[in-house]
Order: structure tokens, then sequence, then C-alpha cells
């Protein structure tokens, strides 16, 4: 979930200062200074001190540019060269989500600790209860032993004071997959086997230390490339991120340099459509139940996760892939930019010739910042007539459960799953004995993805938005 | 009595940095509070030009910068005190 916070507004600052430079054609003269600019010396210091500070902004810089950082080199290589390899396109091996190490605090192992709070009672509940005899007393006060306990949490439901508190590793708690663990060292890593790129501890480190790479910089090339058609490929769920009507914000999108936007729910509806057949098709021909396939850290999570589960998804496409298709069907030569809040589409784009750059809303953000367009104050676009309210709905969670019950004229019964959580893998994966509907909608973001990990508004504005769109 | 004005920004750089929620806020003040303030939103106020410290507002016509959820009260509080 996103909830504002500092750590948040530095990406975002970040993101808007190389724009800024970006678009000037100054990011090789002027990328050393953003480090000296965001962290001044008369500014409090977040870290040990501001040449701390200075040194992860360069960091999160050369994460964002896309380049790994592995090696003692970016301690002998200065932002001015990596701008510039970034620009000369040298950074194609790039992974879509790297930990920043200088930036990553290395929080403590999680684990219950009980804290001054304690009283000692006569009762001694803790003590008397834990099943590891794990709780001890010294000096008439509680104390833990890390080697003996199990973090079963027992001794903090029976403490009367709540004098025992859980301090967990904020990245590793969101990750619905365990693919995000310490490295000998405390920092974390991320293993590419399990990752489903869903982008929940990129929200959930408070250090802002996990960070996806961007675009931006080929986005804006091909932009300012005179003679080359460049189009937008809006999600949905862009009409929750602004307090403005769909016309303004395509409008807004044009401002900071595409040629063309079309809206992704355009595909959504060929997606609907294709889904609905197969399904049909699928029942007829006695499976029990069939999903959703449009959120891809959802068809991640089965491929890496539960194998199993491989019959019963869609083979329908995303509606990602039908928009692209139909803007190359009508110009070849166009470039193709999907704009949305979702890290997962990354790794998706990756594997689809017809998307060639993926952006997200906080990019978005950064551009119109940058170039000083105001949403509220563009004029109106003629938004496509075609689009329907169907395709629009898949930014919500229940929206593609919707859309294909429209479509098959309600005779399925139909579920949807709101949320790649711990909780609701469990459901799904009991599904394969027990089904509960024959269409199940997936969504990895609770909510949708208008709650997607880049999103620019919280949850309940971007419903608030998105249902004055509608 | 004399009615507060605060002015909203709701320009990108301030909705970008933090200011996305001030406008949904003012819906949850309290009726006698808000019948005491003019509002009003404003395009870009033109302070945002080397980033600066959005979100910005203005109160009777004073400009304050780096404006949350969690100070707007306390900024409006004193504002109204300053008042009476
Ligand atoms: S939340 Fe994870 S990535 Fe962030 S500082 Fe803590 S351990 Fe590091
Ligand atoms: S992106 Fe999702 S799956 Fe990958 S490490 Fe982060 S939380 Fe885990
Ligand atoms: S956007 Fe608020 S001052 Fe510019």
């Amino acid at each position: 979930m996103l909830y504002d916070n500092y750590a948040m507004l530095a990406k975002r600052e970040l993101l808007i200062r190389l724009v800024k430079i970006l678009i000037h054609e100054k990011l090789v003269e002027d990328i050393k200074k953003i480090p000296v600019e965001m962290r001044p010396r008369e500014k409090r210091n977040i870290d040990c001190c501001v040449h701390k500070d200075r040194y992860i902004i360069k960091h999160k810089i050369i994460s964002i540019l896309g380049f790994d950082i592995k090696d003692e080199d970016i301690d002998l290589i200065s932002l001015d060269t990596y701008a510039q390899r970034s620009l000369d396109n040298k950074n194609v091996k790039e992974s879509i989500l790297s930990v920043v190490h200088e930036a990553c605090s290395a929080c403590m192992q999680s684990q219950y600790f009980i804290t001054n709070m304690c009283r000692g009672c006569e009762g001694r509940p803790c003590l008397m209860n834990c099943p590891k005899g794990a709780v001890s007393f010294k000096q008439g006060k509680a104390i833990i032993t890390q080697e003996d306990c199990v973090s079963c949490g027992i001794c903090q439901k029976v403490c009367p004071y709540h004098a025992i508190i859980y301090t967990p590793v904020p990245c590793e708690e969101a990750c619905p997959v365990k693919a995000i663990t310490k490295n000998s060292d405390g920092t974390e890593n991320i293993n590419k086997d399990k990752c489903i790129y869903c982008g929940r501890c990129m929200q959930a480190c408070p250090y802002g230390a996990i960070m996806e790479r961007s675009k931006i910089v080929d986005i804006h090339k091909m932009a300012s490339r005179p003679g080359v058609k460049i189009v937008a490929i809006v999600a949905p769920a862009i009409f929750g991120q602004f307090d403005a009507t769909p016309g303004q914000i395509i409008t807004a999108m044009k401002r900071i340099g595409f040629d063309e936007v079309v809206e992704v729910a355009l595909g959504a509806e060929d997606t609907a459509r294709h889904e609905s057949a197969e399904l049909v098709e699928r029942i007829n021909k006695g499976d029990a139940f069939m999903t959703s396939s449009c959120c891809p850290a959802y068809t991640e999570w089965v491929e890496k996760h539960a194998p199993a589960f491989k019959p019963y998804v869609s083979h329908t496409k995303s509606p990602m892939v039908y928009t692209a298709r139909r803007v190359k069907e009508g110009n070849p030569d166009a470039q193709v930019v999907f704009v949305g809040p979702c890290l997962a589409k990354r790794h998706e784009a990756d594997s689809v010739p017809e998307v060639d750059y993926v952006m997200s809303f906080e990019e978005v953000g950064a551009f119109l910042a940058a170039y000083k367009v105001d949403v509220r104050e563009c004029e109106e676009s003629l938004p496509d007539p075609e689009v329907t309210n169907f395709g629009r709905g898949f930014a919500q969670s229940g929206g593609v459960k919707e859309a294909v019950a429209h479509a098959t004229g309600e005779i399925y019964s139909s579920m949807c799953i709101d949320g790649l959580t711990k909780q609701n893998i469990a459901i799904l994966k009991s599904m394969i004995k027990k089904p509960q509907a024959q269409f199940v909608e997936v969504m990895a973001c609770p909510g949708g993805c208008i709650n997607g990990p880049s999103s620019l508004a919280p949850l309940s504005l971007a419903r608030k938005n998105l249902k004055q769109a509608l | 009595m004399e009615k507060i004005s605060l002015k909203i920004c709701t320009g990108t750089m301030c909705y970008v940095m933090g200011g996305a929620e001030l406008r949904a806020m003012l819906e949850l003040l309290p009726d006698d509070f808000m019948k005491r303030l003019s509002v009003s939103y404003s395009p870009c106020m033109g302070l945002c030009g080397d980033v600066g410290e959005p979100p910005y507002i203005q109160v009777n016509g004073k400009t304050i910068s780096g404006v949350s959820k969690s100070n707007l009260m306390q900024i409006l509080k004193e504002a109204l005190n300053d008042a009476v």
C-alpha cells in the first residue's frame, strides 16, 4: 500500500531532477550536481553525514539509469560517465529491480523483542507459555534468547502490558514469495529465480533502497528524434492518478512528447472478448475453471511457484499486447511505450516485441513536473469513442471479472482474487482440488492496478478519481 | 467574522511531491472549521522552479512550503487563532 513518506518523495524528486536535465540536454553536464542539490550541507542529514547521503543518491541514480552495481567500479566511474553510457545505450543487460546496498540499512533480522514496558509481573505468562523455553528473567525483566526463539509470537499475545514487540524486515515481510533475503553482511538480495516482480518490496522499504530501472533516457531520446513516431499506450489506471478528466490526461501525455496516446482499455476489450470465448470453450470441454492472465506478476507466480496451475491459466494475451499490436499494425515503425503503475509489466514487455519501452506513472509525474504541465489546466482531447467502461474497468480488481461476465452473458460463476497476499495464495492453491468458481480473476496488487507499485495517487484517492472518469 | 483564505496549489510538482491528498483532506474537516475558510485552488503558483520545497499553499496570501497532511491542520488552526 502506498503511504506518503519521505523516501518515496526523494525517489520522485530524483526522477524530476533527472528529467529536468534530460529535457534541457544537460544530462551529462549536470548529473553530478544532483546529489549536492538534493542534500545540501545546511539540510539535516539522513544517514551519518552529508557525504553518505550524497553517495546513496549517486547509487540510486546509477540504478535508475539501469546499471547493475556489483563491484567497486562505482567509486572509480563518475556519474557523467554513467550518464553518457546510458545515452549511448550501454546498459542493455540491466536487472529490472535492484537493491542499492549503500541505502539498505541492513535492518535487524526479524525478531520478537521485549521492551522496557515489561514490568516483570507475577503472572509471567511469557515465561510459562513459550513452547521453546526461550524466555528467561534477568534483574526482574523478561529477555528472549534469540537462538532459541522460533518467532511463534505467543509471548507477545499473552503479555498483558503489550511489552513485547515484533521488529520486521519490511521488504521481506512484504514479499509474498520469499524472494528477498539477507546476504551475509545483512543487506538484502533478490533471488531472480523466485521474484515475480510484484514490486511490493520496493514500496515497503523505508529507505527507498529497492529501485526499479528506468527507461526515461531512451524514451526521451526517441521522443526528440525527428521523424520517429512515439506512441504512449496508457493503462486505464492512469485515470485514477490525477484529479482531472480523461481528455485532459491524454492531452497532458501529448505535452510531454508523445505523438499519439492510445488507451490500453481498447486492448482490454480485445482481452475480454478472447478470454470469454476461451472460457466457453474450456468449460464445454470439461475444465473446472479458468483464471485470467492479464496480470504479469500473477502469471510469473504460476511460472515460478505454482506450475500445477498452468493448465488453468487463460492463454489470452494481456491488454498491453493487444493494444500495442493495434498500434503497430497501423504503423509498424512507431515506438510504443506502455505507461502504467506496474513493475511486472517491465518484465512482460521484455518478451513482447510489440512493446518498445515501459514508463511508470511516477516517471510520467516527473516529466509533467519538469515540463511544467498542469494536468488540470490542459484542454480536453477527444477520447477514443470505441473505448467503453468495461475496458477502463480493468484498472480495478473486479473489472476483468465484470467484463468477462458481460461478454459471456453472466452464465458462469466467477470470483476475484484481490491481491497475491499470503492468504490469497493459499486460497488459490486449494482451488485445484476444490474449485470455487468457473472464472477466477487474479490481481497481484490488492485493489488492482490502481494500487500498483509505481502509482502516484494513494489507493483511496485513485478510486475516487477513477470513479469520476468511468 | 473575516474568513481565512486558503489557496492550494494543484500544479503537478506540488501534486507529485506529497500534495495529492490535500484537497481530499479538506473534506474531512468539521463544518464549523470549513465555514471559516474560503478555499480556492491554483494552478502552479510558480514557486517550484528549482523544485524548492513543494507542496505549496497560501494562507491569507502568505506562502507556506512543505505542507503535508499532518501539518495542514496546524497551519490552519494557527491562522484561525491569529484571526480572532
Ligand atoms: S527494508 Fe530491506 S532493503 Fe530496506 S533497508 Fe531494510 S533490509 Fe534493507
Ligand atoms: S518484487 Fe515482489 S516477488 Fe520480487 S522480491 Fe520484491 S516483493 Fe518479492
Ligand atoms: S506546482 Fe505548485 S508551485 Fe509549481
